[in-house]
């Protein structure tokens, strides 16, 4: 697959992910842009072309986890209300409250849920995460259900 | 709630163009590697300074010879650990599951962390034992009041350097190095947590 093809492909897919692990859209631009940089340097050497999506979703979840380095940027989560209003007032409430839960949950059940979300299969999942396929499919499953109890008390 | 539906709602940003953002990238790791040979440039002459210095003066003491080789220990033991340090923080795999990503950033850390406080006291007590050492022989030879001075001066520095500078730098760096790993392993125990 050419790398022009694979940015095209998967250039949503990864902002996505960044976007449910930081809500923030210009750090979730600038770690997909990391991504796509480490995937254009080591393409050549991939040979794997079957698992190319596992293997996108593993370096962009990866620098989503080393974001940690990056200390003096503010959670958009912690952003005082009004410049966080300023920001976001074209968005879809609903689609607003999905990320901001989603980025309130521990990091790597924020990487788990954006992958799922992302129609990414469980076995994958798993093999990106590190864990073990059942162990996936429970924290999903537990994911899902905060969620959808956020959701409940945020229609109500 | 078709929570799929709303996730796929998010905006998304515009592609930049990649092949600018690949030369950023590549020129900030030029602009790195530019530092990292201008130390190496800037311990390399100290060491040949050193050397030729110890040859001009013509020390004929032993403790003279010793503070000039125990300063050169210090140059060298740092040039080397540093040039070992910088490597290891590239060598990161980006590839694998997040468990061994996550791993390998704290033994990183760890690594980092270690070397960056040995190697500064190595690096602190070879080079004031070394020049303490090494000023024997030109005191002896001095007036005594010149002598007081010269050792003043330099005690001066060193302290300067060793009690004020030294901390500072460190504590920095320790706090930084523990804050990571503390949360590196937070992360990682996310992943170990009991289902």
């Amino acid at each position: 697959m050419a790398f022009e093809e694979i940015y095209k492909t998967y250039w949503s897919k990864v902002f996505r992910i960044c976007m449910g692990y930081v809500n923030d859209h210009d750090w979730a631009k600038d770690i997909a842009q990391e991504t796509f940089v480490t995937i254009w340097q080591q393409l050549p050497k991939f040979r794997n072309e079957s698992a190319i999506g596992t293997w996108i979703f593993r370096i962009a979840s990866n620098n989503c986890l080393r974001q940690i380095e990056r200390q003096n940027r503010m959670p958009r989560s912690e952003m005082p209300e009004q410049i966080a209003e300023i920001i976001t007032h074209d968005i879809e409430p609903a689609v607003q409250f999905l990320y901001k839960c989603i980025s309130e949950l521990s990091e790597t059940d924020r990487l788990i849920i954006s992958l799922e979300l992302e129609d990414v299969k469980q076995a994958e999942i798993a093999k990106i995460v590190g864990l073990k396929e059942s162990n996936t499919r429970v924290k999903i499953y537990r994911i899902k259900e905060r969620l959808a109890k956020k959701f409940e008390s945020y229609e109500h | 709630m078709d929570f799929k539906a709303l996730w796929n709602k998010q905006p998304i940003d515009a592609k930049p163009d990649i092949e600018q953002v690949v030369m950023k990238a590549e020129k900030l790791k030029r602009i790195f590697r530019l530092k990292l040979i201008l130390l190496n440039i800037v311990l390399l002459a100290t060491i040949v300074i050193t050397i030729y210095a110890n040859n001009i003066i013509a020390n004929e003491w032993l403790v003279s010879k010793i503070g000039a080789a125990l300063m050169l220990i210090a140059y060298i033991s740092y040039l080397v650990a540093y040039n070992q340090l910088i490597p290891i923080l590239f060598k990161t795999n980006p590839e694998i599951s997040n468990l061994e990503y996550l791993n390998q950033l704290i033994t990183i850390n760890r690594k980092s962390a270690f070397l960056d406080t040995v190697m500064t006291n190595i690096y602190f007590a070879l080079l004031s034992t070394g020049l303490a050492l090494f000023l024997i022989q030109p005191f002896t030879h001095m007036k005594i009041v010149n002598g007081i001075t010269l050792y003043a001066v330099t005690a001066l520095c060193m302290a300067f350097a060793l009690f004020y500078l030294k901390p500072i730098g460190m504590k920095k760096r320790k706090r930084h190095f523990d804050d990571l790993i503390t949360k590196l392993e937070a992360i990682n125990g996310q992943l170990r947590e009991e289902l």
